[in-house]
């Protein structure tokens, strides 16, 4: 273990991280987060009602690491994410469904967006969901490539997989705890939440097309 | 240190290190108020009975949780509408009496996500100002020594 300062707060862990969900309307955000299945158990006006956020503890190379997972509860339908959700968060997924052509060619505009919103330091990943259907219509190597295109790691998931889907959350928080181990990802709060676009090559360009 | 775990099937996650000093009693009737999960079917809740619950203002302590959205309304009402009749449900912390005057969201195991297994109120003493407080309900789950 590194000697982190952490290990004196008291607090019984050595990292938090905010982590964001982010993709068009019925990517399998949500299920990515929760798997509502009905029984006696899990009445029906718990699944009606919906999640804001999970905490998940992870054990990364033997620092306990908390997770607070997002999903940005609908508001992509109306392009409404606000700057405000953005704030502190210190990894993001990207999500497309590989049975929708669509959602996967907004990836690029998500990514747009994310690079105007998000703290440039924030770590990404690309994930293709939905891996298990038989009605796929974009490839692996072809989630692979656009992830090689915009330099993101990439992963698919099946939500009915859990283990597919804890995959996802440990692949994004070791590699922001590779970041924080590097000094080159500072906590939340640090004032380093503006807006600076990392993606020059688009400097001053707001279309946004959809 | 012990830890309080999800109560459902197989599940077992983590869910937070007990703290005494965190634990609070409220009416036995909170189950049936807040349709909360209870670990036994416990048609033995008698008049003037308690539950335990822990409580916390910091979600960090959480190991594993999942946080609702705000409830609709209906389904807190009576303990809301206990707010404008000055019966707000009370509890005794840190030496001072508590009210909860709103039921906001649900809490749900971070796991499984059955529940609810706890909420999350605005509480106040006497006249202050409100504070958010994370309310597990011990009933709903088990405890484990680690």
């Amino acid at each position: 273990m590194s000697g982190t300062a952490a290990a004196g707060n008291g607090k019984g862990y050595d990292s938090i991280m905010k982590i964001l969900l982010i993709g068009d309307s019925g990517v399998g955000k949500s299920c990515l987060l929760v798997r509502f299945v009905e029984d006696k158990f899990n009445p029906s006006f718990i699944t009606t009602i919906g999640i804001d956020f999970k905490i998940k503890t992870v054990d990364i190379n033997g620092k306990k690491v908390k997770l607070q997972l997002w999903d940005t509860a609908g508001q992509e339908r109306f392009r409404t994410i606000t700057t405000a959700y953005y704030r502190g968060a210190m990894g993001i997924i990207l999500v497309y469904d590989v049975t929708d052509e669509r959602t996967f060619s907004n990836v690029k505009q998500w990514f747009k967006t994310v690079n105007e919103h998000a703290n440039d330091e924030a770590q990404l990943l690309l994930v293709g969901n939905k891996s298990d259907m038989d009605t796929r219509v974009v490839t692996y190597e072809q989630g692979e490539s656009l992830a090689k295109e915009l330099g993101l790691p990439f992963i698919e998931s099946s939500a009915k997989n859990d283990d597919n889907v804890n995959e996802i959350f440990f692949t994004l928080a070791k590699l922001i705890q590779e970041k924080i181990d590097s000094n080159k990802l500072a906590g939340p709060g640090n004032g380093k939440d503006a807006n600076i676009s990392i993606n020059a090559k688009d400097g001053g360009s707001k279309s946004n097309c959809c | 240190m012990s830890k309080a775990i999800c109560a459902f099937g197989n599940c077992g996650c983590s869910i937070i290190n007990l703290n005494d000093d965190k634990i609070i009693q409220l009416p036995g009737t909170i189950f049936e108020t807040l349709h909360l999960m209870q670990r036994k079917q416990s048609a033995d809740i008698k008049e003037g009975s308690t539950t335990s619950f822990l409580i916390t203002e910091d979600v960090w302590d959480f190991d594993n949780i999942g946080v609702s959205k705000d409830l609709m309304p209906g389904i807190s009402e009576e303990l809301n509408s206990r707010a404008n009749t000055n019966t707000e449900v009370s509890f005794q912390h840190d030496g001072n009496l508590w009210y909860i005057k709103k039921c906001e969201k649900y809490l749900i195991c971070g796991d499984c996500d059955r529940g609810p297994i706890g909420m999350v109120c605005m509480i106040s003493q006497q006249d202050d100002q409100e504070r958010r407080a994370y309310l597990l309900s011990l009933g709903s789950l088990l405890c484990k020594d680690k």
